[in-house]
């Protein structure tokens, strides 16, 4: 049977063909009613999407193992539209929601694993959650009027909380006692257009400084806050507002020596080394591909420090979001890993 | 003219051609139509991102084929079994060859049956048909040469060559190697 052939046959296929029924007024109807209902979802997913950050703590093996000391598995908390999921990184199962009532935008973990510090977006609140019970304790209140806990982070030693608190006008952080969940006294980054629509937190690991990246139409800065004294520095200013877009994330290498700021939107996503010693930026690596990529936007370094996992989101239907694997030594990206369209967040088992 | 206009104007040029794909992927004039209709339907939702570009067709022949592959894998058996045959109509002459073309097509798995509808009857080219199938070149051309190789195991000896068996008696002796 050559092709001709099977073209010949298909055709014989397709004879007595029965009249069509009205497919275009039916699929219009169809399509409104669906176009009605992802809009719906994209509203809800919009206000969730901030909120899935994921965390890991090692669990201590305390029930499950006679050994104490190694981490028997590692449990992720992955927030969600409502409140928090535990989620077990050994079998990739979720465990029982904890409801919290809020719109959680991040997630941190305290050092010794025991407590999950939640940022919520609406009310700008963070609740500390135990993690040996799963249970919520009582919010901590941010300030009152129109504001939004974006980012959290924790020092190495445990015992400061710090929280990217965005105003209308201005952006500032709060520090929060770990010991006694109490909030200290805001630090103001500065006004418009410093502030912006996203942003991002990180501790070096010698806790001396907090760096948090700040994102809007006029670009991207990076303000390294110093923990001691709690006072900002000299913001770094990363690049113009066509580089930049809504999404931000920021991570810092193991050696403390580096922090990688990734900022997200229609231009494409764009990883930016900034060397801790000096507070200023490095070339910047260019990781996605003009209107592709997309408002999400993720880091995560192994922890060996060699490389940078980068979540870039798809602004398009139909193409991929990505996670770009960067070498830290080179600075180079490495061959895109296809994965689902917009990526909230990653994490990778200590 | 607004969207929905020129949407419906679009489904309404291309619904027939579609449905004649969706039929040979799916065997049956009614499921087809439910296919398109759920295809158009997703077209719809995209409609102001896809009308700029020329694409149109090739993009609701991709989501016919998403939709259709992706129902196949929720539920397998679609085909309802009756014990009452329906009264036939007269029989069109190539009503045979059309039976024992679909009984072959359905021996196929999805994505291979997919790859011979879209290679052979719309005549898309290789990359055409990887490309809107979401998989590699080489992929593509092993799959029909599977799918080939298969038909012709079913078809061999059923069906003469092309045209009605009717008229192709003669044809029947020297029937090159289906």
């Amino acid at each position: 049977m050559d092709e001709t052939t099977l073209r010949e046959l298909l055709d014989d296929a397709l004879i007595h063909e029965s009249p069509i029924g009205p497919v275009a007024h039916n699929a219009l109807q169809a399509g409104i009613r669906l176009r009605g209902r992802r809009r719906a979802q994209r509203i809800a997913g919009s206000m969730a999407a901030l909120a899935v950050i994921a965390a890991t703590i090692p669990v201590v093996a305390q029930s499950h193992s006679p050994n104490a000391v190694a981490p028997a598995e590692a449990i992720m908390y992955v927030a969600a539209a409502n409140g928090v999921t535990p989620v077990s990184t050994a079998t990739n199962t979720p465990g029982t929601p904890i409801k919290l009532g809020t719109q959680p935008g991040s997630i941190a973990i305290t050092p010794d694993g025991k407590t999950a510090y939640i940022a919520n977006l609406s009310p700008a609140t963070v609740i500390p959650v135990s993690t040996a019970t799963n249970t919520p304790g009582k919010p901590i209140k941010l300030g009152g009027g129109h504001t939004e806990a974006i980012a959290i982070a924790i020092t190495p030693d445990g015992k400061t909380a710090y929280v990217v608190n965005v105003l209308p006008k201005e952006t500032r952080v709060i520090p929060v006692s770990t010991a006694t969940n109490r909030p200290g006294k805001p630090i103001n980054l500065g006004g418009s257009p410093a502030t912006g629509t996203a942003a991002a937190i990180a501790i070096t690991p010698d806790g001396k400084t907090a760096y948090v990246v700040s994102v809007n139409a006029a670009g991207t800065t990076v303000i390294p806050v110093s923990t001691a004294t709690n006072t900002p520095g000299k913001p770094i200013r990363l690049g113009d507002g066509s580089a930049t877009g809504p999404a931000a994330a920021i991570a810092i290498t193991p050696d403390g020596k580096t922090a990688y700021v990734v900022s997200g939107g229609a231009a494409g996503t764009t990883v930016i080394p900034v060397s801790t010693a000096t507070n200023t930026p490095g070339k910047p690596i260019r990781l996605g591909g003009g209107s592709v990529a997309g408002d999400a936007a993720a880091i995560a370094i192994t922890p060996d420090g060699k490389t940078a996992y980068v979540a870039r989101g798809a602004r398009i239907a139909g193409s991929f979001g990505a996670v770009i694997p960067v070498s830290t030594a080179t600075n180079m990206p490495g061959k895109p890993i296809k994965i689902g369209r917009m990526p909230q967040g990653i994490v990778i088992t200590p | 003219m607004t969207s929905e206009e020129e949407f419906t104007e679009f489904a309404m040029a291309t619904s027939l051609r579609l449905r004649r794909t969706a039929f040979l992927l799916c065997g049956d004039w009614h499921t087809a139509e439910d296919l398109v209709q759920s295809a158009l339907a997703k077209v719809f939702v995209s409609w102001r991102k896809i009308r700029r570009h020329d694409a149109a067709y090739a993009y609701a022949e991709r989501t016919l084929l998403n939709v259709y592959l992706g129902g196949r894998r929720l539920k397998r058996p679609r085909e309802i079994l009756t014990g009452d045959l329906p009264e036939d109509p007269v029989l069109p002459p190539n009503l045979e060859t059309r039976i024992v073309v679909l009984d072959a097509l359905a021996t196929l798995p999805p994505r291979a049956r997919a790859v011979v509808v879209l290679r052979y009857w719309e005549d898309l080219s290789v990359d055409q048909v990887a490309d809107m199938l979401g998989c590699s070149v080489g992929n593509v051309k092993s799959q029909s040469a599977r799918a080939l190789c298969k038909l012709r195991a079913v078809l061999d000896g059923t069906i003469a060559g092309p045209g009605s068996p009717g008229h192709s008696q003669e044809t029947n002796h020297h029937t090159e190697g289906i």
